[in-house]
């Protein structure tokens, strides 16, 4: 399993999102750098679920860039603005959305292999990739459940099994709409501390989430700060557009 | 890339039997055919060819437009998307279309020899349709995998498809049936080197446009 | 607000793709332009009208005055599409998007006409309305289909962005297989017909002819124009017109209309129109 690189860090500059032609938020900044992770709040509707789409790359923004760069060595901020690698968005983050992402009428260890194999450049071995995916199992107590088909799973367990896709690959930043969401308290706790792990190893997460994660947050936006105020600015009209 | 192929197998055998659904709706129009016709020998065995390719094509598109639908319903293709660039989601749509092939065309093909022979008991013509059938459906399913792509995002997206993908693939039923009868008769093989010629083309084509049509139109 | 510049190479071209310039330019272009297609019209009709018989079919080769200016326009406005199409997928053009959705039922228009003068032509020179194996016939209506099914899919999404993208992509596919399908109906043509009757293109065009049919081919292809302008024109009139309503829906019921699922697609990104 790969490592997540040393040091990594995303900058976010000046966002402007749309979702059917009205405009969701705008001027939208923020950096986040390894460790520390970012919880976007706001009403339904706000764009939580827009920007997290932007950051994966799914599609582009209005305007405004997402820049990330990584460094093998942790160094000091300022060195690292000169030395460090602007990546594509290209398999550098996992993308969790509502949905778990996982073939209903597949077992759960054949659904997870798949992914493993998907998020992972070189075949692992047959012992290794055993292992990592007993560990994904592991760290969301299903390991028990492995060969259940994906469908035969409540909610709540459906959502541990769609969280424990993010550990069969490495990736340094999360993105992660709503992941609360149908867990129980206990798999919300589970949740908090596989986050936790990530952060430690040097990831970065970013959150979009009505629900307390049960982590401190570094950065907390809320998106109904960042729309614009006046209907001109909301809805495009060409007429009227500079 | 191995890997999503075996996936998609997986995933298609174990779905409620989509793969025997294609199956059963070529098996039962052929079937039902003669009823349309009549049981009138020479004319059944001339239409033959041209019916089993006419049926083959529609049930090759029946099943087409689920081909990214289950993966965006369950959120894989999101994934996939965010994961990938422009070449490597063509290399990726290029797997798909040859899962769905196997998975559903291939046990098509596998009775079109039977079918044949039931309206026409010749082995020469059976064998030569199979053949057509083993070149030419490949395109169906390529330039198919465009329609999927395109519609992909729609809630009844089936149809659409179908409407979409028929005026573009009527050289590959043109040169299909025209493959078939040439190799039965034994005649020249110019039909069959056009029929290779547009699975290829399609194979390169279909899977580009496709890849194109689902990374622009993600939302 | 101000809007962030379009991806576009040269200034004259993104001032162009800015739609109150469009409408600017299109409202001083317009009166020209429809002076000079219904002069044409009338001048070519005239012609028509004055040009002698043929010896064979006499009065009524006079359809293909109407006929062959149809047939050429339902290519040239697919050609403009597919160009259309090459502006959205590679420069984003506001305008492109707005051309490829409107130019596609008039192209479908032109091409119906086509098939049907075709028809009508058909019955006294063929003796048959309808003629299997002529494969001019045949890949007109199927470029009919193409239309159809470019029209359907560029209505088909809620968001206009995804709408403009999947047409454009459907177009280009469309312009590079209708070669090859018209290559692959010739072929079977030639398989399964005694090519014998239905050699039109074997009428010698005199100049008393050629004059009006060119004459009729260019007023129709400014009126063509004409009309794309318009439909155009009524295109961007129509999404302002939804932005206008949308901005007073809010103004009068700003919780309202919070939700972005409830809120009709008005039409277009901010920057690219797309």
């Amino acid at each position: 399993m790969a490592e997540i690189p040393q040091y990594v860090r995303i900058e976010i500059e000046g966002l402007q999102a749309q979702r059917g032609g009205k405009i969701l938020f705008s001027q939208l900044s923020f950096s986040l750098q390894s460790g520390q992770i970012a919880v976007i709040n706001g009403a339904n509707g706000t764009g939580k679920s827009t920007l997290l789409r932007l950051i994966a790359g799914l599609y582009p923004p209005l305007s405004g860039t997402i820049d990330l760069s990584m460094a093998t060595a942790q160094k000091t901020a300022p060195a690292l603005e000169n030395k460090n690698i602007s990546l594509p968005r290209q398999g550098f983050s996992h993308y969790l959305s509502d949905k778990n992402a996982m073939k209903p009428q597949l077992s759960v260890r054949d659904n997870l292999r798949f992914w493993c194999r998907f998020f992972t450049d070189k075949r692992l071995g047959a012992g290794e990739e055993k292992k990592v995916l007993l560990r994904a199992l592991d760290k969301v107590k299903m390991a028990a459940y492995a060969d259940l088909p994906f469908a035969a799973l409540s909610t709540g367990q459906k959502r541990r099994i769609g969280l424990s896709r993010l550990l069969t690959g490495a990736r340094p930043l999360w993105l992660l709409d709503e992941p609360g969401s149908g867990l129980d308290q206990a798999g919300a706790a589970l949740f908090s501390q596989i986050c936790r792990e990530h952060l430690a190893a040097g990831g970065l997460v970013i959150a979009a989430t009505h629900t307390p994660l049960g982590l401190p947050a570094d950065i907390s936006l809320n998106l109904a700060d960042y729309r614009p105020q006046t209907p001109e600015g909301q809805f495009y009209d060409p007429l009227q557009a500079g | 890339m191995k890997n999503l192929f075996i996936r998609d197998i997986k995933a298609g055998i174990k779905a409620g039997g989509a793969i025997g659904t294609s199956l059963l709706f070529f098996i039962s129009v052929i079937i039902l055919s003669p009823f349309a016709l009549g049981t009138d020998k020479t004319l059944l065995a001339q239409a033959g060819p041209g019916l089993l390719w006419f049926f083959a094509l529609l049930a090759v598109l029946l099943g087409l437009d689920r081909l990214f639908q289950t993966d965006k319903e369950d959120g894989s293709l999101d994934i996939i998307l965010a994961a990938g660039d422009f070449s490597s989601l063509t290399v990726m749509v290029l797997v798909k279309s040859a899962a769905h092939w196997v998975s559903t065309v291939l046990p098509l093909i596998a009775a079109a020899p039977v079918l044949s022979l039931l309206l026409n008991p010749a082995w020469r013509q059976a064998a030569a349709l199979t053949a057509s059938l083993v070149l030419g459906t490949p395109a169906i399913t390529f330039i198919g995998a465009l329609g999927a792509a395109l519609t992909a995002a729609l809630p009844r997206g089936g149809v659409l498809l179908a409407v979409l993908v028929l005026p573009l693939i009527i050289p590959v039923i043109i040169f299909g049936t025209a493959a078939s009868v040439a190799l039965a008769a034994g005649t020249a093989l110019q039909p069959l080197y056009f029929l290779l010629a547009l699975t290829l083309f399609f194979g390169l084509v279909g899977p580009a446009a496709a890849a194109l049509a689902l990374k622009f139109t993600a939302e | 607000m101000s809007l962030p510049a379009p991806s576009l190479p040269q200034s004259w071209w993104r001032g162009l793709s800015r739609p109150q310039r469009f409408m600017q330019i299109s409202a001083r272009l317009l009166p020209p332009l429809g002076i000079i297609s219904a002069v044409g019209l009338a001048a070519g009709l005239y012609l028509a009208w004055a040009a002698p018989p043929d010896y064979q079919q006499g009065l009524t080769v006079k359809i293909m005055f109407i006929h062959v200016p149809c047939a050429w326009l339902s290519m040239l406005c697919y050609t403009m599409m597919a160009c259309s199409a090459a502006g959205i997928l590679l420069w984003k053009h506001p305008l492109a998007a707005i051309a490829l959705k409107t130019a596609a039922p008039i192209g479908a228009a032109f091409t119906l006409l086509a098939l049907a003068t075709g028809s009508i032509w058909g019955r006294p020179s063929w003796g048959t309305w309808w003629e299997w194996g002529d494969s001019r016939l045949f890949s007109m209506f199927i470029l009919l289909l193409l239309y159809c099914g470019i029209i359907a899919l560029s209505r088909a999404f809620d968001n206009s962005r995804t709408a403009a993208y999947a047409a454009a992509v459907l177009t280009l596919i469309g312009f590079i297989d209708i070669p090859i399908i018209k290559f692959s109906v010739e072929w079977w043509n030639s398989l399964h017909q005694p090519a014998s009757i239905l050699r039109k293109g074997g009428i010698a065009i005199a100049p008393a002819i050629l004059i009006p049919l060119l004459v009729m081919a260019a007023a129709f292809t400014m009126l063509f124009f004409v009309l794309q302008l318009l439909a155009m024109r009524n295109e961007i009139l129509r999404v302002s017109l939804r932005a206008l309503q949308q901005k007073l829906a809010w103004e009068a019921e700003p919780a309202a209309v919070d939700e972005p699922d409830t809120i009709a697609d008005n039409g277009q990104d901010r920057e690219t129109g797309l």
